[in-house]
């Protein structure tokens, strides 16, 4: 299922902590032989089903920000920004990444900190075709 | 039905559906979700409690809850300036666009 593998962070101070969580999602055992489809904030969106996704050895992979500050994310992973300006109680629709994800890390824009550092763990594999949702938090324990 | 904590400045905290009190998801600390759990469907209200309280810090209200959906509560704020929130999802299986050969 779902895999972490956790690395330190460096330079980060207190103030500006982030917490992430990786929140495997249920029924991501296996892959759905069904789209999903997903409403939140007003806004629908529908991802292919899992087995689809599996057999491009791709995983599922969405972006929550729980963080009520006034910062806006961007997530980036392997240095290609993936998600841009996801504001406050904002679901991204599901992304198709490749199995393996290394050194992602999130930027928060805006506000009086503005900072950009690794999410931790920073490396995670998921088994091919399962959905993974990302949470950011303002502060807290990390998964 | 499952809950994430992700309100840092929270402690961990009970689910209730308000109607009978019955506690829906106990404990749920922070940075943590819940699993999947079965729950009726209907309209409800749910009341987020801090862990082993009686006194509700969040109000989930008329929470249309459909048969074969799948819903996560996000909670998140509670901060100064932020007010404890509940962040719904809803997820439902839907019919494959792409057939499986």
């Amino acid at each position: 299922m779902l895999k972490l593998f956790a690395k330190p962070i460096h330079g980060i101070s207190a103030t500006c902590l982030l917490g992430i969580a990786f929140l495997a999602e249920c029924g991501s055992i296996k892959p759905t032989s069904q789209d999903t489809e997903t409403k939140a904030g007003g806004q629908t969106s529908v991802a292919p089903a899992g087995r689809a996704v599996a057999k491009q050895k791709k995983a599922l992979v969405r972006f929550l920000n729980a963080d009520p500050g006034v910062a806006r994310y961007d997530l980036r992973f392997e240095n290609s920004k993936t998600y841009t300006h996801v504001k406050y109680q904002r679901l991204t629709p599901y992304d198709e990444r490749l199995q393996h994800a290394v050194n992602s890390d999130c930027e928060r824009l805006g506000g009086t900190t503005p900072s950009r550092q690794p999410l931790k763990p920073d490396v995670w594999t998921a088994v091919n075709g399962t959905r993974l949702s990302l949470s950011v938090t303002p502060k807290g324990t990390w998964l | 039905m499952r809950i994430i904590n992700a309100a840092s400045n929270f402690g961990a905290a009970d689910v209730i559906r308000q109607n009978d009190n019955k506690l829906w998801f106990k404990s749920v600390n922070i940075a943590t979700a819940t699993d999947y759990e079965d729950v009726d469907s209907a309209t409800t209200t749910l009341e987020v409690r801090e862990k082993g309280q009686h006194r509700a810090v969040l109000l989930i209200s008329k929470l249309n809850l459909e048969a074969g959906k799948m819903y996560t509560i996000v909670m998140a704020g509670g901060t100064a300036n932020t007010p404890l929130q509940a962040i719904p999802i809803e997820d439902e299986l839907t019919q494959s666009v792409v057939q499986d050969l």
